[in-house]
């Protein structure tokens, strides 16, 4: 499946980290079943971590996560975050285990760039499309950014400028891959269209949000420091640049459960599934966030 | 679309396969009052010291925006375009967060026989974002280095160019502030798309220095980290980056040519050091209308060989230690 359709309003359900292991799913897909019968979501996406250990059969354990939106006929999508690189998986395994579960959203895949969760899904409604949601996939730490562009020098310094995690990020060739891809399906359509960014590891704005939080109007709760990444691949300026993205959000962060407006679009990290997740409904205008308790 | 706009002047490693490329910044011409003429006399001094194969000024050639009149603006530009012109050594310009298009169009330095500024694509912001090659010293149409240069804007571009409503200042020690422009990501996307092209014309990548006004967010990553990024030179103000990103640097990485990145703006800091491979550095000022020292004044050279590129020669040259600067250093004026 390459798009969706939608009546009205698009419910998104938005989660990340379920980190699903033999002895948690019950419990983890309990918790979503509850979310799917309180939110009614149009479309599931689980923001990164899904995995993030070695588990035996873990095609079965996302079937038995995702029971409860397969059962429904709800779709669903996923991006991959450092965690599903922790998990000793291929990524023909990865792309294998999610194909495997019913319902499953894998979109149009960019081809010849890093990474492999970097998808476009057109929404429609109405016989057109509203909007389009953007998947980038954010790798793990700058270690392997280092080792795929061969760096003779290092990131890791004790003063880096955004954050001290030292974690990889959507790359400048994700970013590229945007620009020529938006310009192009604009082109097509003949208008503007709207996109809402997806992705695990946040950005460098995101963690200006809970720094200026009266100028962004920040709503949620700061509590643990930003682990944004730390070389800045330039998607939000790219984002902001184009005026068409509602929002980007993100995972990764464990305590933190925040959005607010960054240079004319909502930037958010959105708590981890143990602590909650975000209905986002947008009819293709501004996108608005609800949380869901876990 | 070809590769490389037609210019005046090619230019060439010299016959010993070495070139040189100065870099000066902020000279900030008053707009109701003559230049202090001093500026003129640190060109010649400086020109004369290093002989350049490509002299650079980084911008911020004026102070507020424009002269007070197209006589005085060409008269400016004949003072500064002198020291160049008589000596025959080719110079280009970027403008910077005090100059603005409608007090110094491209085009009064465009016409002067040395100078190869030029406007670049039309369909970037601004008005000097271009492209100049460097051939190697034997004939051939495959240059040997790329200089790329950007037009940083002034502050306020991203709300001006691309009607950003929401303020994008921030108060935090790990960005900027909107003052001082920066390159927007639609520049750092020409790099990107342009550099492709050269590499299917060529079949390999071109190695290339980039040139800028305003510094990079991770010019600020050198002073802070002085020992593990190898740093030269001297720090005497906060280092002025834009409170927006591009990912220029990240894209210069990914691209693996951009071997120095070389900014102005900040009068006083003459620094250098390397951060994932690429040099960042600042040049200092040469101007006398604004705040500076004569400690300080001076230019950043690198100098390249064909043989080896990517082994460059880096450094700062200080104004007080070129012959004939004694006469007219170190007198009243705005030093600090």
């Amino acid at each position: 499946m390459t798009e969706l359709c939608f009546d009205g309003v698009c419910r998104i359900l938005l989660l990340h980290s379920a980190r699903l292991t033999p002895e948690t799913v019950g419990t983890s897909s309990a918790r979503l079943a509850s979310m799917i019968e309180e939110t009614s979501p149009d479309l599931v996406i689980l923001d990164g971590d899904t995995f993030a250990s070695p588990v035996p059969d873990p095609a079965a354990l996302l079937a038995a996560f995702l029971g409860p939106p397969v059962r429904r006929g709800i779709p669903w999508t996923c991006t991959y975050g450092d965690g599903e690189r922790k998990t000793g998986f291929l990524p023909e395994d990865l792309e294998r285990i999610m194909a495997s579960v019913a319902g499953y959203v894998h979109g149009e895949r960019a081809q010849g760039i890093d990474g492999i969760t970097n998808a476009v899904i057109p929404m429609r409604a109405g016989g057109e499309i509203r909007f389009l949601i953007r998947l980038f996939d954010t790798h793990r730490e700058t270690t392997g950014y280092e080792r795929d562009y061969g760096s003779p020098g290092r990131s890791r310094l004790p003063y880096p400028l955004y954050s001290h995690h030292y974690m990889d990020g959507v790359r400048f060739c994700q970013t590229a891959w945007f620009g020529e891809d938006h310009q192009r399906r604009c082109e097509a359509a003949g208008h503007a269209l709207r996109e809402l960014f997806v992705f695990h590891t946040p950005t460098p704005e995101h963690a200006q949000i809970p720094l200026n939080q009266a100028a962004c109007r920040f709503d949620g709760v700061f509590r643990e420091d930003s682990k944004c990444q730390t070389v800045n691949g330039g998607i939000s300026s790219a984002a902001a640049e184009s005026r068409d993205v509602m929002a980007i959000l993100c995972g990764h962060e464990e305590t933190n459960d925040y959005f607010g407006q960054w240079a004319g679009m909502t930037l958010g990290v959105l708590p981890a599934f143990e602590n909650g997740a975000w209905l986002v409904t947008t009819d293709g205008g501004p996108a608005a966030i609800r949380r869901v308790n876990a | 679309m070809a590769l490389f706009e037609e210019s005046k002047i090619r230019l060439c490693f010299d016959e010993r396969g070495a070139f040189r490329l100065l870099c000066v910044s902020d000279y900030h011409a008053p707009a109701e009052r003559d230049w202090d003429e001093r500026l003129i006399r640190a060109e010649e001094v400086l020109l004369d010291a290093v002989r350049p194969d490509l002299f650079l000024i980084l911008g911020d050639l004026t102070h507020d925006g424009a002269l007070d009149s197209r006589d005085r603006l060409e008269r400016y530009a004949a003072a500064i375009a002198g020291p160049m012109e008589s000596r025959g050594i080719p110079w280009a310009h970027v403008p910077g967060n005090h100059d603005r298009e409608e007090g110094i169009p491209t085009e009064v330095f465009a016409a002067y026989p040395h100078c190869l500024s030029v406007r670049g694509p039309a369909e970037l912001p601004g008005y000097g974002t271009y492209l100049l090659p460097v051939y190697p010293s034997s004939d051939g149409e495959e240059p040997a280095l790329l200089v790329w240069a950007f037009d940083s804007h002034r502050g306020g571009v991203w709300q001006r160019e691309f009607g950003i409503p929401e303020p994008v200042e921030f108060r935090s020690q790990t960005t900027g502030f909107d003052h001082g422009g920066g390159v927007t990501h639609r520049q750092a996307l020409w790099y990107w798309e342009t550099d492709r092209r050269i590499e299917e014309a060529f079949g390999h990548r071109i190695p290339g220095v980039m040139v800028m006004h305003s510094p990079l967010p991770e010019h600020r990553l050198i002073p802070t980290n002085p020992s593990l990024t190898g740093m030269t030179g001297e720090l005497e103000e906060s280092c002025g980056i834009p409170s927006l990103n591009s990912g220029l640097f990240a894209a210069a990485y990914e691209r693996g040519d951009i071997l120095a990145v070389v900014a102005g703006h900040d009068h006083i800091n003459t620094f250098a050091g390397r951060y994932m491979g690429i040099e960042l550095s600042e040049d200092g000022s040469l101007g006398y209308d604004v705040y500076g020292s004569d400690f300080l004044r001076g230019g950043r050279l690198l100098t390249f060989s064909e043989r080896e590129i990517a082994s460059f020669a880096s450094e700062h040259i200080y104004l007080k230690n070129c012959p004939g600067a004694a006469d007219f250093l170190f007198r009243e004026g705005h030093d600090d």
